[in-house]
């Protein structure tokens, strides 16, 4: 049989070692079959191609020294920056308060998934201290241009063996020679983007490719976005997005415009491009998705979870529309809802601790008691290392339910071991302690808890709330506006404050 | 004192870049000041990079009420917001964009970008890169502009260009002007309900534009940098020699000189009569407001530094304009207009010394004016006794008489110069008596620095003729106003004579005698509808001729520049056709209101050379970024751990990765130069091919250059230029 036709159907089959080893003995004949050596290429980037602006992340560099984002302090409701929970009345908010749903590092309302830059700990304003610290638990990388894409790069290098290592010289290479012929640039050009990840010299092959060519060609005019974007130059990528749609409105180009605004942080214009996205491409579900997340991130849940509801019309199996609708049902006190939505994650396979530890608390809030500490044991028994801290706070959860204040503060302590950056069981050890009577210890365990989390209210009410008992009003009335900055509508923290302020005013 | 000069100040605690403060409804009610401030600085081994970042600073004005009168207050922190521009600002602008909303939108240019931004819902109304560069901003309605959203577009002045951004960022249009765009206004120019544009430019020239076509212009003596609508068809400008003035279309009113410069010009009521005065704002701290009319100063204040912008806004959302002025250290004042109808009742303390210091020098004038009348009297009645005495001669001469019958000429000739001094032009000034020409005093724009040159012969060397060189360094029409004393070496007062003569357009060419005209390979061909004979009328007004050219039916005349020795030539055929020979392009547009390709050429393989290199350093520079970022974060992580020795080593591969950064830097600046400076030059030949044209052929060449510069077919544009848009 022709090898070629054998790696063709291989590649096809999407068998790629098989493919790549087929090429290479044809090249081995031949070093200059070009359709051999771009099958190679192809078959080579296919192995380790990802979805680059779905995993678009910033890194813990750009995040810190961000310059792209014009406004600083935005009217709440239009950034993904500055906290949803500051900054006074909340007017696109229609979701649970903080009080009920939990806020990330960041100040957004923790979402049913976790996507890259959902768990993002550093924004603007952050010090490059907190950044690194709060980094502990999540592997982020360090910046758009290194990090995890260059290990995924490397790692795809070790497993294709060392004969296919030195398979393209990148230095060597002649971009302006390649450039000029389409068929060859094209996967030479994926080649460079996704598996040497060397941003730089694809862009140089993506600008002759886009000039060889007298028609101007849309799929070029994204890659060059997409080069820009991994350099950290969002301008530059929106005006390549922008030429790619006049050429040819494709589903690629709102996306990643969409991307470019959201690392603008300019929420409200990316909604819009997803509009008009929809607009051409009515129904995509990955239009849709994306519009939910970022309302999700403004706060905005009714919106958020009618968007999610829509793309379970489209794909009654999207993972992510479930576990954001359960996890919204579940935070509007309807846990056995909510079950519903788990249990068909769990029928579709699923099988993480995440899930149980979800399982396991919906159980527990609707009554179900009998499953709740099953469940947990198998979330026990599965969990990782960086999921192992939430799993024992969770149960501490449980455990202060059952009113078991001595098995609660054991499943707290367990957490910290785990992860001793978990400022929420700071806080709730703090909160045990404080019971015990022992207010020396519950105060430094809320400091340690509002220092490890600073957007966090609860930890300096609680500090307040102590302070104000034992006696010491002024520290009291400062924690407490602190706990007001973080969350406005508290009514305790109000009631405190108010109370402070009567007994100054008396005096 | 009255309400006109009641005044609110804030404190901003910024300092301000001047001319580029707005202010910007943005929520559509509440007024907002925006102003660029100095962001921050990159020091590198004591000296400051050229880059200096700006921000933009967002102050929300309280309703006066808030307020105290007289009395300064700082600005509270709540009411200031920043945006991050990360580049140098060039201008700032707000205005609405749709008719259907009051809410403003916020304008900025920088060197290389302008960009619409939504303030409210922090929004990109749009991004654009401008080759060109950006000078001036501003927003409005232009008549006969197509608009592919929104209902009033951005305009955006560059280097020669002027280019108009919708709701969207298409730019809807596109033209060129003769320099680099210093000043733009929107006005009702011709009266027809819709705006025209008045553009100021570094050619010292104002032009004013319906669509793309110029329908006026005016020559001023140096940049504009400000112009300011007042009402109708009348407009303000400044200079940055320290000239304001006022226009009515293209008629100038007055204009005054100072030896500060205007930092701000706004028409505004003050006096509350229906019309605006001029509030101008000056480098010293000064700001008057003027009299539209005749320029008379009705109202002053002192700022404590050079002004920053002015402008004037509803403040309290009642309908009542206010005045608001804001210096370049960061004080805003807030002027309340007069609610007297018409009356200005400004006074100062020290108001009625100046008075009578004013008048008694009014006296002292009178006073000194009887005294030569009386003395003249006595003269006449001792020569109506004797007539020929030497000693009463004398007298008169001492008294400044003259004989009655002098009169004073004035000739223009065409001086070919000699080794000291280059060819120019004189004027001499003769008397038809042995009387003398004590000094004299040229007033002209444009043509003497400081626009006045004074004669004063020596004592012993009086003559009753003299002779002044000229060099007009353009070709316009300037009227001299001139002085002469006229008297004896030995008089005391001494008989003005005040004149005005015009030089003709061309002045500076001489009839050349042996003309060569076929050496001149580029040439404009005119087909004239005209009898030749109103063609050689034409030529003998607007040229200095020693004799007059007779009417033939086909002549040709060459002449040669004094300024660069190069020739001209008219060819005229019998037929009307004339074919006007020159190298010098802007000298034939000058002529006609070709053949010039190889220069474009040129110039637009350079541009498209150099922005390619540009892009290449943009990303090696965007790559070092990243690796910078990332090595700072790396020795950070070995700092918190405590690895000294690993974070010395990160910060010594930092610090050999930035001097690589700030190496490439430097050349993408000058690159950058380069680019700015060959589009600059591009755009320059546009307007010139564009001025050998009249009427719609003319915008036709300038859509068609464009055209054919998006895509890039250089061969295009030669063809443009030298046979016009088919």
């Amino acid at each position: 049989m022709d090898p070629l036709f054998l790696a063709i159907t291989r590649f096809r089959q999407r068998q790629f070692p098989e493919a790549i080893s087929h090429c290479g003995e044809i090249l081995r004949k031949n070093p200059l079959d070009q359709a051999a050596w771009s099958l190679k290429t192809r078959a080579l980037t296919e192995q380790v191609r990802v979805d680059f602006l779905e995993i678009f992340d910033d890194g813990i560099a750009e995040a810190v020294f961000s310059e792209d984002t014009i406004a600083t302090t935005a009217r709440p409701g239009t950034s993904l920056r500055t906290p949803a929970t500051s900054g006074g009345r909340l007017p696109t908010r229609d979701g649970p308060s903080p009080a009920i749903r939990p806020v990330t590092q960041s100040g957004r309302p923790v979402s049913g998934v976790l996507r890259p830059g959902s768990s993002s700990s550093a924004r603007p304003g952050t010090s490059l201290d907190q950044a690194l610290r709060s980094r502990a638990t999540t592997a982020r990388p360090i910046s758009a241009s290194t990090g995890r894409h260059v290990r995924l790069g490397t790692a795809s290098m070790i497993s294709s063996g060392d004969e296919d290592a030195a398979f393209i010289n990148v230095s060597r290479l002649n971009l302006h020679k390649y450039g000029r012929e389409d068929a060859l640039a094209k996967p030479l050009f994926e080649y460079l983007f996704y598996v040497e990840n060397d941003a730089k010299r694809a862009l140089e092959l993506a600008t002759v490719g886009s000039r060889s060519t007298n028609v101007p060609s849309w799929w070029w005019e994204v890659q060059l976005a997409l080069c820009w974007l991994r350099l950290g130059q969002p301008r530059t990528a929106e005006k390549h997005f922008r030429a790619s749609l006049a050429i040819e409105a494709m589903l690629v180009g709102y996306l990643g415009l969409t991307k470019v605004y959201l690392k603008l942080d300019q929420p409200l214009a990316a909604l819009e491009s997803c509009g008009k996205g929809l607009e051409r491409f009515p129904n995509d579900v990955s239009l849709i998705i994306e519009m939910a997340r970022i309302q999700e991130g403004l706060g905005a849940m009714g919106a958020s979870v009618k968007l999610y509801k829509d793309v379970l019309t489209q794909d009654a199996s999207n993972i992510e529309a479930i576990a954001c609708i359960g996890m919204h049902h579940f935070y509007t006190d309807q846990p056995e809802v909510a079950l519903r939505f788990y249990r068909r994650l769990l029928q579709m396979g699923l099988y993480t601790a995440e899930l149980f530890v979800n399982l396991g608390l919906c159980c527990f809030y609707s009554q179900q008691y009998d499953m709740t500490l099953n469940c947990f044991q198998r979330a026990l028994h599965i969990a990782g290392n960086d999921t192992l801290p939430d799993v024992w706070y969770n149960l501490g959860q449980i455990a202060m339910g059952l009113s078991d204040t001595t098995w609660a503060a054991q499943c707290f302590r367990l957490a910290i071991s785990c992860d001793n950056n978990h400022s929420e069981a700071y806080n709730n050890l703090g909160v045990l302690e404080a019971r015990k009577g022992n207010h020396e210890g519950a105060v430094a365990f809320f400091k340690t808890a509002s220092s490890l989390s600073p957007l966090m209210f609860e930890p300096l009410y609680n500090q307040a709330k102590i302070a104000d008992s034992v006696g010491d009003l002024q520290n009291a009335y400062v924690i407490v506006q602190k706990a007001l900055a973080n969350y406005p509508e508290h009514a305790d923290s109000k009631q405190l404050l108010q109370k402070l302020r009567v007994y100054f005013e008396t005096m | 004192m009255s309400m006109g000069s009641t005044v609110l100040s804030i404190k901003i605690g910024h300092k301000i870049l001047p001319g580029r403060v707005c202010i910007g409804l943005y929520d559509g009610k509440s007024p907002c000041l925006t102003c660029a401030t100095y962001g921050e600085r990159v020091c590198i081994e004591g000296q400051i990079l050229q880059f200096s970042f700006s921000n933009i600073l967002l102050l929300k004005l309280k309703k006066t009420h808030e307020l105290i009168p007289g009395k300064s207050v700082d600005a509270v922190a709540e009411d200031i917001t920043f945006l991050n521009i990360n580049q140098p600002i060039t201008c700032i602008a707000a205005g609405p964009m749709y008719r259907t909303s009051d809410r403003y939108y916020l304008f900025v240019g920088t060197q290389t970008n302008v960009f619409g931004y939504d303030v409210e819902n922090n929004k990109d109304l749009f991004f654009k890169e401008v080759v060109d560069g950006v000078n001036c901003i501003l927003t409005g309605c232009l008549s006969g502009v197509e608009l592919g959203s929104g209902d009033s577009l951005a305009i955006a002045g560059g280097n020669c260009s002027l280019q108009g951004f919708d709701a969207e960022g298409t730019d809807v249009f596109w033209t060129v002007t003769g320099d680099n765009v210093g000043a733009i206004a929107l006005l009702d120019y011709d009266g027809d309900g819709e705006n025209e544009m008045v553009v100021g430019s570094d050619d010292f020239d104002i032009r004013v534009f319906k669509s793309d076509q110029i329908i006026g212009e005016a020559s001023e003596t140096d940049t504009i940098s400000h112009i300011a609508p007042l009402k109708g068809s009348t407009f303000a400008y400044a200079l940055t020699n320290g000239t304001i003035g006022v226009y009515e279309r293209l008629q100038r009113l007055w204009r005054i000189k100072s030896k500060n410069h205007a930092l701000a010009i706004v028409g505004f009521d003050f006096d509350g009569d229906g019309f605006p005065e001029l509030v101008t704002g000056w480098s010293n701290g000064k700001m008057d407001i003027r009299n539209v009319k005749n320029g008379e100063v009705l109202f002053k204040d002192n700022f404590n530094h050079p002004l920053a912008g002015i402008f004037t806004v509803d403040i309290n959302q009642d309908g009542k304009m206010h005045l608001i002025c804001c210096d370049v250290e960061g004080e805003v004042r807030i002027y309340q207009p007069s609610s007297h109808d018409g009356r200005m009742l400004y006074i100062s303390p020290n108001v009625e010394q100046e008075a009578i210091r004013e008048l008694s020098i009014k006296k002292h004038h009178l006073l000194l004016e009887l005294k030569n009348y009386d003395a003249s009297g006595a003269m006449k009645s001792s020569t109506g006794s004797t007539t020929t005495d030497p000693s009463s001669r004398s007298r008169q001469r001492e008294a400044g008489a003259i004989p009655t019958k002098t009169t004073l000429q004035t000739a223009f000739s065409i001086n070919m110069g000699s080794d000291e001094k280059g060819a120019h032009i004189e004027i001499t000034l003769s008397l038809n008596n042995d009387a003398q020409i004590r000094s004299a005093l040229i007033f002209a724009e444009g043509i003497f620095q400081g626009e006045c040159h004074v004669v004063h012969p020596k004592l012993e060397a009086l003559q009753s003729k003299i002779s002044v060189p000229l060099m007009p360094p353009k070709n316009v029409v300037v009227d001299l106003h001139i002085k002469a004393y006229v008297g004896f070496s030995d008089s005391e007062h001494f008989h003005v004579f005040e004149m005005t003569r015009q030089i003709p357009r061309f002045s500076m060419f001489a009839v050349c005698k042996d003309p060569n005209p076929q050496e001149i390979t580029s040439f404009v061909r005119v087909p004239i509808q005209e009898r030749p004979a109103r063609l050689v009328m034409w030529i003998n007004q607007n040229f200095l001729l020693a004799e007059e050219i007779d009417f033939k039916t086909g002549f040709s005349v060459s002449f040669i520049s004094l300024r660069n020795h190069q020739e001209l030539s008219f060819e005229v055929e019998t037929s009307g056709t004339t074919i006007i020979r020159t190298n010098d392009m802007d000298l034939a547009g000058d002529i006609t209101e070709a053949e010039y390709p190889d220069e474009i050429t040129h110039l637009v393989r350079a541009v498209e050379e150099y922005q390619e290199s540009n892009d290449r350093l943009g990303a090696d520079i965007s790559d070092q970024s990243g690796v910078i970022k990332t090595l700072l974060i790396r020795a950070e992580d070995a700092r918190l751990i405590g690895d000294i020795k690993g974070m010395r080593k990160w910060y010594m591969q930092l610090h050999d990765a930035n001097r690589n950064l700030i190496n490439q830097h430097q050349i993408r600046c000058n690159m950058a130069e380069n680019i700015s400076e060959s589009i600059k030059a591009v755009n320059q030949i546009i307007q010139k091919a564009a001025r050998l044209r009249v009427g719609k052929p003319k915008a036709n060449v300038i859509t068609a250059c464009r055209d054919a510069l998006r895509v890039k077919n250089i061969e295009a544009i030669s063809r443009i230029i030298k046979s016009g848009a088919t």
